[in-house]
């Protein structure tokens, strides 16, 4: 009982710096979601671009025209028509396409020295093409009207114009992959947890430890009447509720976030992928008490790992845009199959031993790696230890 | 009495091999992580052929037209191109009947298939880039129909079909400029904002160096406090031994990522050490003040510094590389009082701006902030005394 309470006196002692951690990632975990929360939606949507229009023609038919149409399929980005602003919007992906309709392009258009519009775009992606194939194709049926149609006034090409290209073809859905959506947001949100509970546990359990391990203090506890084995039982039973404590915390945002969202049967695998992964995370840290000494390299290893495997196993950038070879790396840390269990869950729509085999290997993997990494530190404890006897035997 | 601290504190942190080894690992460690994740990233954003199916019942009037033009874009059936040029926007595969083009749908080979019924219609299983540009290939083609039907009823038939060809021929209305000299690649903000976060983890040995001078906190502080000399000398020497050495790992963790990632830091090196060195001084003196102002133990203190660094990170767009946009363009003023993201800033602006303009306006928002941080240093610790320890 003294060492558990001397656990909780080194931690309630350290409370504020460990709760200013929490409180910085998790502010982190919940920009991010809420920065991230997608339509539900089911069905045929078109997927739209980013698009920024400067138009310097005025307001003649065709060119507002061509703005309303461009604009009902696009998102309009607005951003300032300043040359460093646009160049900022266009590199950070805040709009793919910007789109300059120069002065007298109305006015010269169908005739010699006609004028291009002006586009600035990031490479020859999908989206760049696809609002290039909607100003062409605009622009083609009104040169079609100009040219043909004698002298049609420009307001009773822009009807035609209109009438043509809200020409449609009609879509179906096919009778797969329709299931509901659970919500992206949800699943996003478990996965950034990865990361407040990587770096708060390893930090927490690094400040409180390392208390313990200080050269004087370790001889003072090796020489009272207490067994290291059981020492070292009740110090990792502190440790699990310190650990608990964390990912209770973590379930409360995310409950305070989705509501009762996240008692529903998808919601209630992910919080038991994260206990699983909380755990794998506890004997991380065991490890790295260890094997780092010095406080301010316990700091960086903290960092390392925790950002490291975050950005490895997907929290970050989303695990299907990983190359094989680095997924394969990353199927070595926990997190990656604790995200791929989370994205699983998201997925699966009947929840049967047969549709979620893939999601328990991912947790029997996790629990692997927790018994394993805990049973590497318990291992290099006591080697420690005979170590440290020898050499206290020398002098 | 400034080299002979100067001289010892060197010594001391050139002895503390962990620190130093874990600080120069853990940006590199960290860089190859990106490297590799990243370069798989951007292939994603090129265009690439749609695969979709085709149904077609025969049952629809502008049957031949519509093949006609499907035909003008595609490479049919077995001339698979993979690689995106600029005429070829689908790959077609016949099917006999919707079942098997259903197969070949939910098996995911197909973005979706075209059933050309008594009308055209389209059928998918998602919505998708595939899925909107083959919607938007038939929508063109039944606006092409509809703009004949409206002109021939114009002009009540007065067009001949060579006219009405010649003028159906698409024509390019749009010219691309290009936004700089550099081909803007999102990833090195990821780079630049581990470079940066590495300067600013000078801070944590930064607050080890109040620690040091603070005579209540170890024995060597306590001797340090009777030396014969100011404070501020002595503050000085040791803070300077420190940077020298902060700046020497920066620069071996910039050499790794600029020579051994590749990573673009654009043409100016000099620059960019300048950066690097502004970053390491900016860094020791944020955590000199966060030391001198905190009153709490050193763990505490380390804590709260590296806390607040990472979320700097964060917000200058480490973990999610558009919210550095996001934060300028929303709460300017945080992006302003960032240190990361002033340094990011820095970094980006060698690499991506032609006139270096907003490059030293960065710089001097680092001068100013360093110049607040010891600022507020000195003044607390100006006059600390000890009457007993």
């Amino acid at each position: 009982m003294k060492v558990f309470s001397a656990y909780f006196k080194v931690l309630r002692k350290n409370i504020v710096g460990i709760a200013i951690y929490m409180l910085v990632f998790l502010v982190v975990v919940i920009f991010s979601t809420l920065g991230n929360q997608s339509d539900e939606t089911t069905g045929f949507e078109e997927t739209k671009t980013a698009l920024t229009i400067i138009n310097e023609d005025g307001d003649h038919a065709m060119t507002a025209g061509l703005i309303a149409y461009l604009q009902e399929h696009s998102v309009s980005a607005e951003v300032k028509n300043d040359r460093e602003m646009i160049q900022d919007a266009l590199f950070f992906r805040v709009t793919e396409y910007v789109l300059r309709i120069p002065e007298g392009f109305s006015e010269n258009f169908g005739r010699d020295g006609e004028l291009s519009l002006e586009k600035t775009a990031i490479g020859q992606s999908f989206g760049s093409v696809y609002v290039d194939s909607m100003v062409n194709r605009y622009l083609n049926t009104w040169r079609v009207y100009q040219e043909l149609a004698g002298d049609m006034a420009p307001d009773k090409i822009q009807e035609y114009v209109k009438e043509d290209i809200e020409k449609e073809a009609a879509v179906s859905l096919g009778s797969g992959d329709t299931s509901e959506n659970h919500g992206y947001s949800m699943s996003y949100y478990f996965n950034m947890a990865a990361y407040s509970t990587l770096s708060v546990i390893i930090i927490g359990v690094c400040i409180v430890m390392g208390s313990f391990y200080q050269k004087d203090l370790k001889r003072r506890i090796q020489c009272s009447p207490i067994r290291t084995t059981k020492m070292n039982v009740i110090l990792a039973g502190a440790n699990l509720i310190f650990a608990f404590a964390v990912f209770a915390l973590n379930i409360l945002v995310g409950f305070v976030i989705f509501g009762r969202k996240i008692f529903s049967t998808a919601g209630i695998f992910m919080c038991l992928n994260l206990f699983i992964f909380t755990i794998a995370t506890l004997s991380i840290s065991m490890l790295v008490v260890l094997v780092v000494k010095s406080k301010a390299a316990q700091n960086a290893a903290a960092n390392t790992i925790s950002l490291g495997m975050c950005f490895l196993g997907g929290a970050f950038v989303p695990q299907f845009l990983l190359g094989d070879s680095i997924k394969l790396l990353a199927s070595f840390t926990p997190a990656y199959w604790y995200i791929k269990a989370n994205n699983e869950i998201d997925l699966l729509e009947t929840y049967t031993l047969d549709t979620m085999q893939g999601i328990l290997t991912c947790y029997a993997v996790e629990a692997g790696f927790a018994v394993a990494i805990f049973s590497l530190a318990l291992f290099i404890s006591k080697q420690r230890a005979m170590a440290g006897y020898s050499s206290q035997g020398k002098q | 009495m400034f080299k002979t601290i100067f001289f010892y504190r060197s010594k001391a942190l050139l002895r503390s091999k962990e620190t130093m080894f874990w600080s120069l690992l853990f940006p590199m460690l960290l860089g190859t992580l990106f490297y590799f994740t990243f370069t798989n990233i951007l292939e994603g954003e090129g265009f690439e052929t749609v695969p979709v199916g085709l149904v077609d019942t025969g049952q629809y009037e502008n049957e031949e037209a519509f093949l006609g033009a499907l035909e003008s874009v595609s490479g049919m059936d077995d001339e698979r191109t993979d690689e995106g040029s600029g005429d070829i926007l689908f790959n077609v595969t016949k099917a006999e009947n919707e079942e098997e083009a259903e197969k070949l749908l939910s098996e995911g080979k197909i973005s979706g298939y075209i059933l050309l019924g008594e009308d055209i219609g389209l059928v998918v299983n998602k919505s998708g880039y595939g899925a909107t540009i083959i919607k938007s290939f038939l929508d063109y083609f039944k606006q092409k129909m509809s703009t004949v039907e409206n002109l021939m009823e114009a002009t009540a038939g007065k067009i001949t079909p060579d006219q009405l060809e010649e003028a159906l021929q698409t024509r390019e209305y749009v010219k691309e400029i290009k936004v700089s000299e550099e081909s803007p690649n999102i990833v090195v903000n990821y780079f630049y904002t581990l470079l940066a976060m590495s300067c600013m983890f000078a801070s944590m040995a930064g607050v080890a160096e109040i620690t040091g001078i603070q005579a209540n906190q170890s024995p060597l502080a306590a001797r340090l406090n009777i030396v014969p000399a100011p404070k501020l000398k002595v503050f000085l020497g040791s803070a300077a031994a420190l940077a020298v050495i902060q700046t020497a790992i920066i620069a071996l963790v910039f050499l790794f990522l600029a020579l051994v990632l590749r990573v673009d830091f654009g043409k100016d090196y000099l620059l960019t050490m300048l950066t690097n060195i502004a970053g390491v001084i900016t860094g020791i003196s944020f955590g000199t003040a966060v030391g001198a102002v905190l009153r709490a133990g050193e763990n505490l203190k380390t804590g709260i510094c590296s806390a607040l660094v990472m979320l700097g990170c964060y917000l200058a767009g480490m973990m999610d590389v558009q919210m550095k946009y996001r934060v300028q363009a929303n709460m300017p003023v945080i992006a302003k009082i960032n240190p990361v993201n002033r340094l990011t800033d820095a970094y980006y602006s060698l690499y991506y701006y032609d006139t270096n303009g907003r490059y030293w306006q960065n710089m001097a928002a680092l001068g100013i902030m360093t110049l607040i941080f010891l600022t507020v240093t000195f003044l607390v610790i100006r006059r600390q005394q000890y009457e007993s320890i």
